[in-house]
């Protein structure tokens, strides 16, 4: 018993003492689980019951109040052939292709102007920053009044173009908004990668000649292509997230032209009060997402981010 | 990550230096003269709210553009608050967003620590949980949300607000992956000079997690003041309407009184502006580490 003490035991902490007593095996599991319950036990109640409980409802009709009755797949069906649900799904992608691409490469040049290494070039950042903290209640208020008819934007570039009112500008003004938003949002992530980069990479260039654009299409681009692809995955998730703006700026109007998926599901919901559709809208929502996720999990995986 | 977001000198800083000052007047022009014009673009907007909140209505929207305003009204933002109970709402924020940030550091710092550094039967299940917890946008469990905190009787309670905001599977996340870089020695030390998990946890692993739980405070602070969508649909009186709500239906009901709304939207993203000139550096390296933006 006593040659045991002075060796050293180099297994890790918890297997030695499991091995050795299983009774304190069972207090550290108990003390485990309860550092994680309390954050672990809301989640169940918050989060995994209302996904399992907008599954169950999807397959209900219900109008809030009562009790809802199961109708099987009656409204994953009835989302077939509705045309408002095809139009968000419409408007979904289109916000999230609209924002993804001009956010990238707008994010992209804005990171190599910062990167130039020109002095006094270090309040931009935290100018361009500054809308992605804005709450975005102020943010659509603020905007909506820009949009106006004899608004900031048509008096300065000279237009009368009724921005919101019209189908065919209110989701390009809605989708130059959330760029507006996000454009600081995009380009300290792309600064990030853009820094990442070995220095080497430029030196070796400059050597044999190559100038700043050639470095930037030939070095920087291809490297920095995980953070574009990056900006694309994040920029869809806003796109299925996408609820504030829209309501407050546009109302998802004229005629469903800026309403996606999510402000759709809301109306459907507490306007029309049909809580089955709204649910089975709440799930393909869920699954699509998921697709996001998945995209950026196992395709991209980003090494850095 | 965060290291490199921040210029560092170059090793060979000196050379490049030299080089920079005498190249410098054509490439800094470009480079000035295009955030410039890039920098207007977020910039006038900006200007332009702040110009107009101290206006009258009657000079807004006339087809031109007032740059600096004849006269200053303050009294704009004075009688927005008399228009509607901002005071009430501004309480209201406060209160939802500290109360949504202290549970979420508490139990965020708590469970990260339990996932990262000790063994308990379930623990990959339960942590497979808050991934998936993570990935779930909210607009797929509102309403089944609404429906829960109804049936509980919280609709317009300052706890219905609370809960859904102060349940966060990206903060149990975020604080995992932090506590499990940190090392096992440190640990071990304590736990041989006699503390309990408790006291580890206390004064070993929360005050060496201080960056991470910062990063976590000012994001979920954040989140909480901007929220929107989760008022709207909890939210049923003036008692328990929140900035951003207070602030939507304020523009609802006096729709045209332009420069009340301006001020009470600057007054609303005064805490948010004020909270991000202070320390900037750091909420813009919390939104890097942590990929996301509500």
């Amino acid at each position: 018993m006593y040659e045991q003490l002075g060796k050293v035991d180099s297994r890790p902490y918890s297997k030695r003492r499991v091995l050795a007593h299983m009774t304190l095996a069972q207090r550290r599991a108990i003390i485990g689980l309860l550092f994680v319950l309390p954050g672990i036990l809301p989640l169940f109640i918050f989060v995994v019951y209302p996904m399992v409980s907008a599954l169950y409802l999807s397959f209900t009709n219900w109008q809030l109040v009562g009790t809802p009755v199961l109708q099987g797949f009656g409204n994953y069906t009835d989302l077939l052939g509705d045309t408002q649900f095809h139009q968000s799904l419409i408007v979904t992608l289109e916000v999230a292709v609209g924002t993804a691409l001009p956010s990238a490469l707008l994010a992209f040049v804005v990171a190599l102007l910062l990167d130039a290494r020109v002095r006094f070039t270090g309040w931009y950042q935290p100018l361009f920053f500054l809308p992605t903290i804005l709450p975005t209640v102020v943010t659509a208020i603020v905007w909506s009044m820009f949009y106006q008819g004899n608004g900031i934007i048509n008096a300065g570039l000279g237009l009368a173009i009724p921005w919101l009112t019209d189908a065919r500008w209110a989701l390009p003004a809605l989708i130059f908004m959330l760029i507006w938003t996000n454009l600081g949002y995009f380009t300290v992530i792309m600064l990030a990668g853009v820094r990442n980069i070995p220095h080497d990479y430029y030196e070796a260039a400059r050597i044999d000649g190559a100038g700043a654009f050639r470095m930037a299409w030939h070095i920087t681009l291809p490297l920095v292509r995980p953070v574009l692809l990056f900006v694309v995955v994040i920029a869809t998730s806003n796109a299925l997230t996408l609820f504030a703006q829209p309501y407050l700026l546009t109302q998802g109007g004229p005629a469903g032209a800026t309403r996606p998926l999510a402000e759709l599901i809301y109306d459907t919901a507490f306007s029309y009060l049909n809580i089955g559709k709204a649910t089975a809208m709440s799930f393909i929502l869920l699954l699509l997402s998921l697709l996001v996720v998945y995209v950026q999990f196992y395709v991209l995986r980003p090494k850095d981010i | 990550m965060s290291a490199t977001l921040f210029r560092q000198p170059y090793l060979d800083g000196s050379k490049i230096k030299v080089r920079m000052r005498y190249r410098l007047s054509v490439k800094a022009f470009l480079v000035h003269l295009s955030l410039a014009l890039l920098g207007l673009i977020i910039a006038v907007p900006l200007y332009w709210t702040v110009m107009s909140s101290l206006t009258t209505n009657d000079s807004l929207f006339t087809g031109a553009i007032t740059w600096i305003p004849p006269a200053l009204h303050v009294e704009n933002y004075a009688s927005a608050f008399q228009a509607a109970p901002f005071g009430r709402y501004f309480l209201n924020s406060a209160v939802v967003a500290v109360v949504v940030t202290a549970i979420t550091l508490l139990t965020s710092a708590l469970a990260g620590y339990g996932f990262a550094k000790l063994r308990f039967p379930g623990r990959n299940v339960l942590f497979a949980v808050v991934l998936a917890a993570l990935m779930v946008p909210f607009p797929a469990i509102m309403i089944p949300l609404f429906v829960l905190v109804r049936q509980l009787h919280l609709l317009d309670s300052y706890a219905g607000l609370i809960i859904p905001g102060a349940v966060s599977g990206f903060g149990i996340f975020m604080m995992r992956q932090f506590m499990s870089r940190l090392p096992d020695a440190l640990l071990e030390a304590a736990r041989l000079d006699g503390c309990n998990e408790l006291q580890i946890f206390w004064f070993i692993v929360l005050p060496s997690s201080r960056s991470a739980l910062a990063a976590l405070a000012v994001l979920t602070f954040l989140a909480s003041w901007n929220n929107f969508v989760w008022p709207l649909l909890v939210v049923q009186s003036p008692d328990y309407t929140t900035v951003p709500l207070g602030l939507a239906l304020f523009r609802g009901a006096y729709a045209t009184n332009y420069t009340q709304i301006l001020a009470a939207s600057l007054v609303a993203a005064a805490p948010v502006v004020l909270l991000y000139l202070a320390m900037q550096r750091q909420i813009i390296s919390s939104f890097i580490s942590s990929g996301i933006k509500g």
